[in-house]
């Protein structure tokens, strides 16, 4: 990350809501013009984190600070950070135009300052036509648009958006996508959003924070979190994972994981970035994409491969690939997905027995952490 | 906005004026309860129980069982032409709902005092009624149909009735129609339907409507006296009497605790029927 | 079905029983005969009679002062509690406490307010009946607005502190003007309660400041006179009309 300079620095923020744990001892760090996503499940705390950003929760102990500045103590309406709720919370009584208008009056800036302004959001998120509409005449889709300028208006440092896309349909979900990458590239500021679909963090976000029952699990960029995940819960949080638990060893100048009845090679890499040693419980992840798949008869070498044996359950075509569920030779459910053009459904059936590979540096190998 | 505004702001101008003028002034009556009347009318700072004995006295405790039975009749009667009423307009289409609601209450919100008024002009000697009556030949002279405990019962009736049908109604509202329509498929008629699925699931707002109908029943003075011409007695005469006439306060009071401790009592019953309700 | 006719049939008797009285009422308020069983011609005399009888105007100023005192006190404390009960403490207890006016016998809250006023040596007059009238009236207001609030979305607040409006301001410009249906709903509620409330009033009046039920209550216990009827047209009239407009403004559900 070139040029990357610390904005928002949270240091050991702890919440609590009665006996339940929302924030745990969490650090972080945001830069400026970054797209930051917060990911997690359902009461992760990651709403919880965002509201104390905005102000509208305060840690019961640590920091936040904006620009080296401690914000704990600054109310939410001095704050130089704005939100665009889940909701949208447009205020139904005001025109569009003062719905946007709203936060700058605030500023008690003159009102052609506030004219220009306005007007230049509303260009800016394509609806300058929609200024005079009450927020009840609008699509979701605007609504979403309008509470985006709403926020943008007053230039904040930072702007948080919780859950931005979840009041959507699912197409209009995938085209918001781009259009917040684009809005935000644009404007330049900071945005940190909530949000509990993966897809949604690895497609927008510049970095995001994995976060578990109000601790941060692992923060890094989309590629790291997938290809490098820190933890077995990250590994199967972002994307699908097939996962071999077993005990790491050392033999014959080769990393090995043994798992019962089996041993599955591991790159030298892997171990070292794991930070793992010999006698480690750990899991190998393999991702169902990286799988490969080929008849009992075939005589291509597996050097430099693990391989398993398994009969084919379930075959689901997806368009551009297949999605197979394998049971393997020792009872074991693997999820294969193998591209379209590499697949031939009469080489293939339901009921099958085949030979299932993948590439020894493929495996991820990370701890076994108590789920 | 929770640690924003301090509860003090919102809560205490409203908690404050009841504490003064509701709370202090009943306590007030409470303690007055307990002392005696002077011989000018004035209170007597000397405790007694007299005034609580002297509600068992056969002259008071008949005003009071005949005040309790009187309401209770016009409970039952509000809840027999209530039920029905409310289950009809509940289950007329949305646009309509509202309207018919709105009919119902109406009356409620308008001066007690001149309906009760109205069936004065109704029931009295040269009345409509009367002279209707005359006219078709049924009677000969003019009878007066006031003065009597079937005026009260009217007039009662008349006054309250919207109470009974409000919470019935949002209470037959809430049915889901299907358990209903469940019923009927499982074979039961719909006289069965009524008495062994949408009454018992209605039972809350019976019990509410019938308290918000016995209650100022029980209390009202001015329909016995208007309508029952102060020949019948009821409780809140007595209570008027002691109060403006007889001059008698610590007496009084002891009748309106008396009350009191009835309302009590049913409101304990409804909160009983409440939690049964909720549990099953 | 025969059951839909039956209820229908039986809903019908209600209703005319209901309105038949004050239907009846207003007929007889245009009769120039004055008697309820001959009629003597359509005429305004009556309500023309009205307008002579310097006591009653004078009833209906004071019942007027009454319930526009009491209306925009209980308005302002009833909308503030209705916010506190309903953000900040929510507890039966409370509530409870709180529509304990709605509860109690209206002679029982009489006498406790008459011997109140006595007590602490305050004269009777309009000031007591206007404050005796609040008790019951907040809790009016409150119950309505509460309803009201209870659809209002709390991010909406948050939004505005968010946008820098500090929570006085936050209050004026998103909240009050969201939830301003409900508070005039609950505000002309309370009005024409005010306006038409007679036990309170009557055991709280000052002997010579009669409201206009006071004045009603005496006139109609001296017998049946013409001129009532036509006063009683219009006071239900106004009645009606004030809930009807307060129905507009989506107020009169969430009592039960």
């Amino acid at each position: 990350m070139n040029g990357w300079k610390e904005l928002i620095r949270i240091e050991n923020v702890v919440k609590r809501f009665g006996t339940i744990l929302a924030a745990d001892h969490i650090s972080l760090s945001i830069g400026e013009g970054e797209f930051f996503a917060l990911l997690g499940p359902s009461g992760c705390g990651k709403t919880t984190l965002l509201r104390m950003l905005a102000g509208f929760e305060t840690p019961d102990s640590g920091s936040i600070l904006l620009d080296g500045k401690d914000l704990t103590a600054v109310r939410p309406w001095n704050r130089p950070v704005n939100m665009m709720f889940q909701s949208y919370a447009l205020f139904p009584h005001m025109s569009v135009y003062d719905n946007i208008a709203y936060g700058l009056r605030q500023e008690g800036l003159p009102a052609a300052e506030v004219d220009r302004r306005v007007r230049n959001a509303l260009e800016l998120i394509g609806l300058p036509e929609l200024a005079k509409r009450k927020p009840g005449n609008l699509s979701g889709g605007q609504k979403q648009r309008v509470a985006l300028a709403r926020a943008i208006v007053k230039q904040p440092r930072v702007l948080l958006l919780d859950e931005p896309l979840a009041a959507l349909d699912r197409k209009l979900r995938v085209e918001m996508r781009l259009e917040l990458k684009r809005l935000q590239n644009e404007v330049g500021i900071a945005f940190v959003f909530v949000t509990h679909d993966q897809e949604e963090a690895l497609t927008m976000a510049d970095r995001a924070a994995v976060m578990k029952d109000g601790k941060v699990m692992q923060v890094g960029t989309p590629e790291e979190l997938y290809n490098a995940p820190a933890n077995l819960y990250v590994a199967q949080f972002i994307g699908e994972a097939n996962v071999f638990a077993g005990q790491l060893d050392y033999i014959d100048s080769e990393w090995q994981l043994e798992c019962g009845e089996q041993a599955f090679r591991v790159s030298a890499a892997e171990v070292h970035r794991s930070g793992l040693a010999k006698g480690a419980q750990a899991a190998l992840v393999i991702r169902p994409e990286r799988i490969e798949i080929a008849p009992t008869s075939d005589s291509n070498s597996v050097n430099q491969r693990n391989w398993v044996r398994g009969q084919i359950l379930e075959i689901a075509y997806l368009g551009t690939a297949y999605n197979l569920v394998v049971q393997t030779v020792t009872d074991r459910r693997l999820f294969a997905q193998i591209q379209a053009a590499d697949f031939s459904s009469s080489t293939f059936r339901v009921g099958d027995t085949i030979r299932i590979s993948w590439k020894v540096e493929q495996g991820i190998l990370v701890p076994l952490d108590k789920l | 906005m929770k640690r924003m505004v301090s509860p003090l702001v919102l809560l205490g101008p409203a908690l404050a004026w009841l504490v003064v003028f509701l709370v202090f002034p009943l306590l007030l009556i409470f303690a007055f309860s307990f002392f005696q009347r002077g011989s000018f009318g004035q209170i007597v700072y000397d405790p007694t129980l007299k005034n609580y004995l002297r509600l068992f006295n056969p002259t008071v405790l008949r005003v009071f069982l005949h005040s309790l039975r009187l309401a209770a009749f016009v409970t039952f009667i509000a809840l027999l032409l209530g039920y029905p009423t409310a289950y009809f307009i509940a289950n007329q289409p949305a646009r309509w709902k509202n309207t018919l609601l709105v009919l119902v209450i109406l009356p409620f919100w308008t001066s007690y005092l001149i309906r009760t008024y109205a069936w004065i002009v109704l029931l009295n000697r040269e009345g409509v009624l009367s002279r209707l009556l005359i006219s078709l030949g049924l009677s000969r002279e003019p009878i007066s149909f006031l003065y009597n405990d079937t005026a009260i019962l009217i007039g009662l009736l008349y006054g309250y009735l919207p109470f009974m049908v409000l919470p019935l109604y949002s209470a037959i509202e809430r049915l889901n129609p299907e358990i209903r329509e469940a019923s009927f498929d499982l074979g039961a008629t719909p006289f069965q339907t009524f008495f062994r699925i949408t009454l018992p699931l209605t039972l809350r707002g019976v019990v509410t409507g019938a308290i918000f109908v016995f209650v100022p029943s029980l209390g009202n003075f001015f329909v016995p006296e208007l309508l029952g011409g102060g020949q019948r007695f009821m409780i809140g005469n007595m209570i008027n009497n002691q109060f403006l006439k007889a001059r008698d306060w610590p007496y009084g009071s002891a009748m309106a605790f008396g009350v009191m401790a009835i309302v009590f009592i049913l409101l304990l019953f409804q909160a009983w029927i409440t939690r049964r309700t909720e549990q099953s | 079905m025969r059951s839909q006719t039956w209820l229908r049939f039986h809903s019908s008797l209600v209703y005319i029983f209901l309105y038949a009285p004050i239907l009846m009422l207003i007929v007889l308020s245009f009769n120039r005969s004055g008697l309820p069983t001959a009629w003597g011609g359509f005429s305004l005399y009556w309500y023309a009679e009205l307008l002579q009888n310097r006591a009653l105007l004078n009833a209906a100023l004071n019942s007027l002062l009454v319930a526009s005192g009491s209306t925009l006190v209980s308005a302002a404390f009833g909308t503030l509690l209705a916010m506190g009960l309903e953000r900040i403490a929510r507890n039966l207890v409370l509530d409870a406490f709180v529509f304990l006016p709605m509860i109690i016998p209206d002679i029982v809250l009489a006498i406790a307010l008459l011997s109140f006023f006595t007590f602490i040596e305050m004269p009777l007059s309009l000031l007591t009946i206007t404050i005796s009238h609040i008790v019951f009236n907040i809790a009016f207001v409150a119950a309505i607005v509460r309803t009201r609030l209870s659809y209002f979305d709390n991010t909406l607040e948050e939004a505005s502190l968010d946008l820098g409006a500090p929570p006085l301001k936050t209050f004026f410009k998103i909240t009050l003007p969201l939830i301003l249906p409900g508070v005039i709903a609950g505000s002309l509620l309370a009005f024409t309660i005010s306006l038409d409330e007679f036990v309170i009033a009557f055991f709280t009046a000052g002997p010579a400041q009669p409201t206009l039920p006071i004045l009603i209550y005496s006139m109609v216990r001296f017998g049946v006179t013409p001129d009532v009827n036509a006063l009683a047209t219009i006071v239900l009239s106004l009645s009606a009309l004030l809930i009807l407009i307060a129905q507009r403004f989506g107020g009169t559900e969430g009592f039960f």
